[in-house]
């Protein structure tokens, strides 16, 4: 077995010709599933997976020699792009297919190639998962040694940011025909160096972009590294483990605002539990954030905690310019799908910045940047503009905004609530403290947070049997005594209360959701509503 | 035998014509070369199959017979009308040759054919049109036949061709019992290489299906599918030749393509096999029905000749024949039914596929060349080379045995033969998209008539050849690989149409770009659209929104199916699924000339409630169904083109946006949330927008009115956010009266709290949302999808006419309306219905009749017209001091009992005031009139009545603020 994988390390494309001599004989259509399934078979522990050589930002298609074998792990950013036709039997018998060079001696004439040796092979867009939390890969230390090549830098959401694009070809239809954009997954196969496969008429100069030959492929879950709910470990302890969780976010990224951490962790836990009836994400605002006058589009150092504990974060200064320039949702231009900055896998946490928002005119861009927002906070959907129509795709983006006003200037979210800081001197200084001056805790502590996040996440729950009862009762209760005030206890704000009480129940791991989690849920909220 | 003429052409004899035969037929007539310097040395292309040079087959004697016929192009030259007029004598030269086919058919067995001698060739006009189809690429290339008996028919003997004028026609009766008679003539000799399949054999078939083709076949054969078929008003319409009188239609207008509904082929029972022929060879199908075609045309011509029909008469008959004669004929087969454009695979290389998609993009006119000429630049020899599978070979050396010079061919660019060319990307409509995947495009080369047909934006349906072929591979690349591209080469180009998102015809001009052809398309308008295989689809969807609209209960269910995941709200929904069918628009047509006035059928309708009731909710489900349905709030807005401010709010100091202008459809639904937020600017519009359906505009100079028949969904808090139920509505809402009398239906959604209704609510929310795996409850709703399906299919289908009975009852229902206001103990009467009520009534109950797809207006519809205005009237109109119903208060703001409260207020103003000169303070009048009043001295209300006392030049009110003072006038 062992020297299995050090042949297919070492030259992946022998491997695959002399697996493709043994099967010679069978249909040819069969063969790039016969390809998954052999190599897949291979690698199927994980250690011979960590074998494969990444592809990455340290590890750029450059420094590779031709036609290795690598793993990339990816998001995939576009699956619009022409398949491509090969022949997958060469004119002297020998395997075609995955980038497998012609025989000089032997070129295909131009029409005579036997039309039923034509097979087809998807061609797909790669990039390196944006947002990705360094602590999610090999820390292998420090910054690349020299500025990656960046190929096709339109197809990347996050704009100037360094990364990995490729091309990948898939021949075996299983692997390619479920493949949806923004699906994180790693693909191992033989990297080359090819011509775009473009979907534009003529291409007089066809650029030459990184290319993989995949060969099998394995997904990626949301959580990037697995979890599980609940977890056995950390259950001993959970409720110190949160406590101290919510301190150090408070301490560390909220000038300790302890309530405020809460209701942060809480929304970054959430995801879309339903589409009909809509169980949306909890989306939050955090009011009366103080902008940093200095440098109105300094990065709150709430976003280097949360990427110490949560796997895919991203933070979007917004500003009139950012808004009013290129789209935040991906664009189809002359046929090459351009990313935009909501391109983010599913799970990923949106941080919005509204700090150097300033007065001004809102183009149509811009308007039609903060609706796709708005929108994909309400309905988790996000439209791709294509010439003529528009297409719709599931997302599943936490979003949180912090913003200096009552409320925010653009958005509407489930949650709003005021920042009250417990200390009052040099409070732009703290929450905009570079990702330096921030106090980790120690590695074993910050990964039993990692674990705790991370199974909050993935977690369902049941209802206790009591409570439903407990919470109509609630309900004809809240409607009845509150009728004073201005503003009754409605339908939506009952909604927004189970949700936060099944997130409670998830931020302690407990698979069931019952009455003092219920009442606790309350609490939050009452507490929340006293700072309003 | 039933053999028909035109099959019978024996390959032995063709081969036996020498080739000098037929050339020097050709000799005497042909004109005399207007250009001899450059034409004589220029062998005619036609005369010089070079694509055969490239097949590997040609050795094999199948390939060498097809080869032969190829070259036949240049015969029909004979047949112009200069050799018909002539002095050879046509006698002659049907005796010349036992057979019926002249040796005109000349087959030139060339094996070097580029290397036209020009002392060989030195006549051959190059003028004579070759059909030569950018799309096809065919290695077929067959002469013309029936047009050569024709001539030998029409100058010889009328017996000859009366015999074959019944022989023609004789065939296609046998053919229905028996459609594979001919399969076994041994004539393999003309088959398309590689298969079966007889050419010779295809031709007459195709043929005779021309002949045979009637509209009964189609029809039979539509319903033997179980599809819907039109009956015919005559049972003659079913029995005409359905392709004669394209043929003939074709020559009159001049038209050279054909349209060809292969389901056509398929319900004709002889030509079956032609269907699958075609699907699988078109390379070589298309072009032998091409010749038939055009010998078709030919043999009709002359038919019409002889009887003299009007206009082929004489000289213009000649005329007319000539010019069929220099025409290139093209067959377009359309029809077969569409596949997914990511279906395709390289197993369709080379078949006639059909796809359906949207035009995202069109280059400009190519210029693609045809036939490259080619000049020694030593000897001056010059020659043509066609191009074969999209390539010209460049020859390389100089046929000329005695130049022979290599690399001296130069090519002449302006000597060349160009047809035009287009390439289009064709991208997956959104509806053929599986879910969660992005759009896949391929590449489509149109040619010819075809070019700059569709635009654009266009949903097109295409049927073309499916192409694989090899690219050269980038030579600056270090490693070899062999790559392909696929594109299809259209033949067929149908523009969609019919539903919402087909191209707007108003924007292209008239008649002047249409789909080329004759046949089927363009034809029959939409009778051809149902009819064309893509019907079942379209049909099935139509019978099932019938089926739902007959149910007993479509009412209820259509009304539950809107935004189904808010609570309760009935009569709501109900409102609003009415409002979303729209009442018929109507115009006075008699008297006004035509240009009467118009009468709105758009339904309005306001929803004015408590934060929290789902109000949003409902707007944006709403947005989402409506055709061209626009949202717009205080927030923003759904529109194109919208800008927006940033603004720091002078009070809160806060940064907001606001927005900016409302962007109105024509023929939609325009939801505005938070109404009462809109600046008075904007709602001004409104007043127009509702009650006359335009919008002026007034840009740089120019005074314009646009139509704007949009029905208006708006939704508005109250003011002070919560709703006040002692205080009649126009004091809750702060909106101009006039502008809320333009609302057909007003409803008042008030958060009323409710102990059983909110444990109920409750229940269902926890079932929703708090159970693990929340699953929408099972009731019986329709999908969104089709909910706005339906309700576009009966918007533009159905148009209800109000019966008499209806009428009737909707007199009784405007009267009880009126009456309902009436109380004897009360002295005065309230207002509760105006005609505004009974115009909304009618638009009610029609858009009723038209949810149940009925073309009546009746009783029921009118009845539940008066029973939904009812419910909103008493939660809206209801006075609260009175309890009674008073629409007064809607139309002008004030109900009959504030109306006597303020008669009393005045009064006491004036009393007050009199006497004292000086005036009394605002404060203090407001003071002393509440001490004397038993009720409560609303301040709104005092300023009401002083305003009215000012205006009527009793009063005068001086001072601001605190200092304000009343005085009365002395007169």
């Amino acid at each position: 077995m062992s020297s299995n994988i050090s042949d297919a390390l070492q030259n992946p494309s022998k491997v695959l010709s002399d697996l493709y001599q043994q099967h010679s004989s069978l249909p040819l259509h069969t063969f790039p599933a016969t390809v998954t399934a052999h190599f897949t078979h291979i690698f199927q522990s994980q250690h011979a997976l960590e074998q494969i050589p990444a592809l990455d930002l340290h590890h750029p298609p450059e420094s590779f020699p031709p036609r290795s074998l690598v793993a990339f792990n990816c998001m995939v950013q576009d699956t619009s792009l022409s398949q491509d036709l090969y022949l997958g039997v060469k004119p002297d018998g020998s395997c075609g297919g995955w980038g497998i060079e012609d025989n000089p001696a032997l070129p295909v004439a131009d029409d005579k190639f036997d039309h039923a040796n034509l097979r087809e092979a998807s061609v797909l867009w790669a990039v390196s998962i944006p947002g990705l939390s360094d602590w999610c890969h090999d820390a292998k230390a420090g910054a690349p040694a020299q500025p990656p090549v960046l190929h096709q830098p339109h197809k990347y959401p996050l704009l100037d940011v360094a990364h990995v694009g490729v091309q990948l070809k898939i021949y075996d239809e299983n692997i390619a025909r479920p493949l949806r954009t923004t699906d994180l997954l790693s693909f191992v196969g033989i990297l080359t160096s090819e011509a775009i496969s473009s979907n534009v008429i003529e291409l007089s100069h066809p650029i030459t972009v990184p290319t993989l030959h995949v060969l099998f492929a394995t997904p990626i879950m949301r959580t990037i590294i697995p979890r599980s709910f609940p977890e056995p470990s950390i259950l001993s302890d959970i409720d110190s483990l949160r406590t101290d969780l919510v301190d150090w976010v408070a301490e560390e990224g909220l000038a300790g605002d302890r309530l405020t951490a809460e209701w942060v962790l809480l929304s970054a836990i959430s995801r879309t539990r339903s589409r009909q009836p809509p169980i949306m994400p909890l989306s939050l605002t955090v009011t009366k954030f103080p902008s940093c006058p200095n440098d109105p589009n300094a990065v709150p150092a709430l976003y280097h905690v949360l990427s110490q504990i949560f796997p895919l974060v991203v933070t979007l200064p917004l500003a009139l310019d950012t808004l009013n320039q290129g789209a935040f949702y991906p664009v189809s231009k002359d046929e090459d799908l351009h990313s935009g900055f909501l391109q983010q896998p599913k799970g990923s946490l949106v941080l919005i910045t509204e700090g150097a928002v300033t007065e001004g005119k809102v183009l149509e861009q811009g308007a039609k940047n903060f609706l796709s927002i708005q929108e994909m906070m309400k309905s988790q959907t996000i439209d791709y503009v294509y010439p003529f129509s528009n297409f719709s795709f599931e997302t599943d983006l936490n979003f949180l905004v912090t913003t200096e006003g009552k409320k925010s200037t653009f958005f509407k979210t489930d949650v709003n609530i005021p920042l009250r800081p417990t200390r009052s001197s040099g409070l732009v200084e703290e929450l905009y403290k570079p990702i330096q001056s921030i106090r980790l805790p120690p590695q074993e502590k910050i990964s039993r947070f990692r674990q705790l996040v991370g199974g909050s996440k993935i977690g369902n729950s049941v209802l206790a049997e009591s409570l439903s009862q407990h919470v109509e009762d609630d309900f004809v209760r809240e409607r009845a005594t509150v009728k004073e005030e201005t503003k009754q206890f409605s339908a939506d704000d009952l909604i927004i209360r189970m949700v936060v009480a099944r997130l409670v129940a998830h931020s302690l791991h407990r698979a069931e959701v019952t009455i003092d989690i219920w009442e606790r849920a309350k609490e939050l909220e009452k507490q929340r509503e006293t700072r309003s | 035998m039933s053999s028909p003429p035109a099959l019978d052409f024996p390959s032995s004899q063709m081969d036996d014509v020498p080739m000098a035969d037929g050339t020097e037929e050709s000799f005497p007539n042909a004109p005399p070369p207007g250009n001899p310097l450059f034409l004589a040395a220029t062998p005619s292309v036609n005369g010089t199959p070079s694509q055969r040079r490239f097949n590997p087959a040609e050795s094999s004697p199948l390939r060498g017979a097809t080869a032969r016929r190829a070259l036949g192009m240049s015969t029909p030259k004979p047949k112009t009308p200069l050799f018909i007029g002539g002095s050879s004598s046509p006698m002659a030269f049907p005796s010349s040759t036992p057979s019926r086919t002249p040796q005109r058919r000349a087959q030139i067995p060339s094996d070097r054919p580029q290397d036209s001698d020009p002392l060989d060739f030195p006549s051959t006009p190059v003028a004579t049109p070759k059909n030569r189809r950018g799309d096809i690429h065919s290695s077929l290339v067959i002469t013309p036949t029936a047009s050569l008996r024709r001539t030998a028919r029409s100058r010889t003997t009328n017996l000859n061709s009366d015999a074959s004028n019944l022989d023609i026609p004789g065939s296609s009766g046998p053919n229905l019992s028996a459609p594979a008679a001919q399969s076994d003539e041994p004539d393999e000799i003309r088959a398309i290489w590689g298969t079966t399949v007889n050419l010779a054999e295809t031709m007459k078939l195709f043929k005779d299906f021309f002949k045979g083709f009637k509209p009964k076949y189609r029809v039979s054969h539509d319903r033997s599918l179980g599809l819907q078929t039109r009956a015919f008003t005559s049972p003659e319409e079913g029995e005409v030749i359905l392709y004669e009188g394209y043929l003939r239609r074709m020559r009159q207008t001049g038209e050279t393509n054909l349209n060809l509904d292969v389901n056509n082929l398929l319900a004709f029972p002889p030509s079956k096999k032609l269907h699958s022929q075609l699907v699988k060879y078109p390379q070589e199908v298309i072009p032998a029905m091409d010749q038939v075609l055009k010998d078709m045309m030919l043999e009709i011509a002359d038919m019409d000749q002889l009887a003299g029909m009007e206009g082929m008469q004489g000289d213009e008959a000649e005329e007319e024949i000539a010019d069929i004669m220099g025409r290139i004929y093209k067959v377009r087969p359309f029809g077969l039914p569409s596949v997914n454009m990511r279906n395709l695979n390289p197993t369709d290389t080379d078949k006639l596929v059909c796809i359906k998609g949207l035009v995202i993009r069109a280059t400009p006119v190519i210029p693609d060349m045809k036939v490259a000429f080619f000049r020694c630049l030593a000897c001056s020899h010059t020659v043509q080379v066609e191009i074969d599978r999209g390539k010209i070979e460049e020859p390389h050396q100089c046929p000329r045995d005695v130049c022979a010079s290599v690399g001296t061919m130069n090519l002449v660019h302006n000597r060349c033969e160009f047809a035009d060319r287009q390439v289009i990307r064709l991208q997956e409509t959104p509806d053929a998209v599986p879910d969660g995947q992005t759009p896949h495009t391929v590449s489509l080369s149109v040619y010819d008539e075809l070019v700059d047909v569709s635009k654009p934006g266009d949903r097109i349906v295409v049927t073309g050849i499916y192409r694989s072929v090899p690219v050269r591979s980038n030579p600056r690349q270090r490693t070899l690989k062999s790559l392909f591209k696929t594109y299809l080469d259209v033949v067929h180009v149908k523009l969609g149409a019919g539903n919402a998102l087909g191209f707007d015809k108003s924007t292209r001009p008239a008649g002047g770009d249409r789909v080329p052809g004759v046949g089927g398309l363009g034809d029959g308008g939409d009778e051809d659209e149902e009819r064309e295989g893509r019907q079942s689809r379209k049909a099935e969807l139509e019978q099932k929104l019938k089926e739902v609209s007959q149910r007993p209960d479509v009412y209820s269910y259509l009304a539950r199916s809107l935004a189904p995941s808010i609570w309760e709200m009935e009569d709501v929904k109900k409102g609003i699924l009415l409002q979303l069918f729209g009442g018929t628009n109507k115009s006075v047509a008699k008297g006004g000339g035509g240009g009467g006035p118009r009468y709105r059928g758009d339904i309005n309708v306001l929803l004015v409630g408590d934060p929290g009731v789902s109000k949003s909710q409902i707007l944006q489900y709403v947005h989402k169904i409506a055709p061209r349905g626009v949202y717009a709030s205080g927030k923003g807005s759904s529109a194109v083109g919208l800008t927006a401010y940033v603004t720091r709010d002078p009070e809160s100091k806060q940064l907001v946006l606001e927005s900016g202008a409302l962007v109105l459809s024509d023929g939609g639904v325009c939801c505005i949330d938070e109404f009462d937020k809109m600046s008075d600017a904007t709602r001004s519009v409104l007043h127009e927008v509702m009650e006359q359906q335009t919008v002026s505009i007034a840009k740089a100079g120019i005074i314009t009115t646009l139509n704007a028949r949009t029905s208006i969904l708006a939704a508005a808090n109250p003011v002070g956010s919560k709703y006040d139920v002692n205080l009649p509505i126009t004091r809750n809402i702060d909106l101009p009266p006039t502008l809320i009398s333009r609302f057909d239906l007003l409803y008042l959604v008030l958060d009323q709290v409710d102990d059983a209704l909110d444990r109920r609510l409750a229940q269902h929310l926890v079932g929703l949302y708090l159970e693990d795996a929340p699953t929408a409850e099972a009731q019986d709703i329709m999908p969104m999808q089709e909910l706005s399906a339906y309700i576009d299919y009966a918007r533009s289908k159905i148009h209800p006419v109000i019966s008499e009975e209806a009428g009737n009852e909707l007199v009784n229902a405007y009267v009880e309306m009126r009456n309902m206001g009436d109380d004897p103990r009360a002295s005065e009467k309230r207002i509760t219905a105006t005609t505004r009520q009974l115009e909304s009534l009618i638009r009610l109950s029609e858009a009723h009749a038209r949810m149940r797809f009925s073309d009546f207006v009746e009783i029921e519809d009118v009845k539940e017209a008066s029973r939904l205005m009812r419910e909103a009237i008493r939660t809206s109109a209801m006075d609260p001091r009175t309890g009674k119903i008073d629409m007064g208060l809607l139309n002008t703001g004030t109900g009959s009992g504030q109306r006597k409260l303020r008669e009393d207020m005045r009064k006491e103003i004036l009393a007050l005031l009199e006497g004292k000169s000086r005036g009394v303070k605002w404060a203090e009048a407001l003071k002393l009139l509440g001490e004397q009043s038993s009720v409560k001295v609303d301040p709104v209300e005092f300023g009401e009545v002083i305003k009215g006392l000012e205006n009527e030049g009793i009063l005068k009110v001086t001072g601001e603020r605190e200092k304000k003072t009343i005085r009365k006038i002395e007169a």
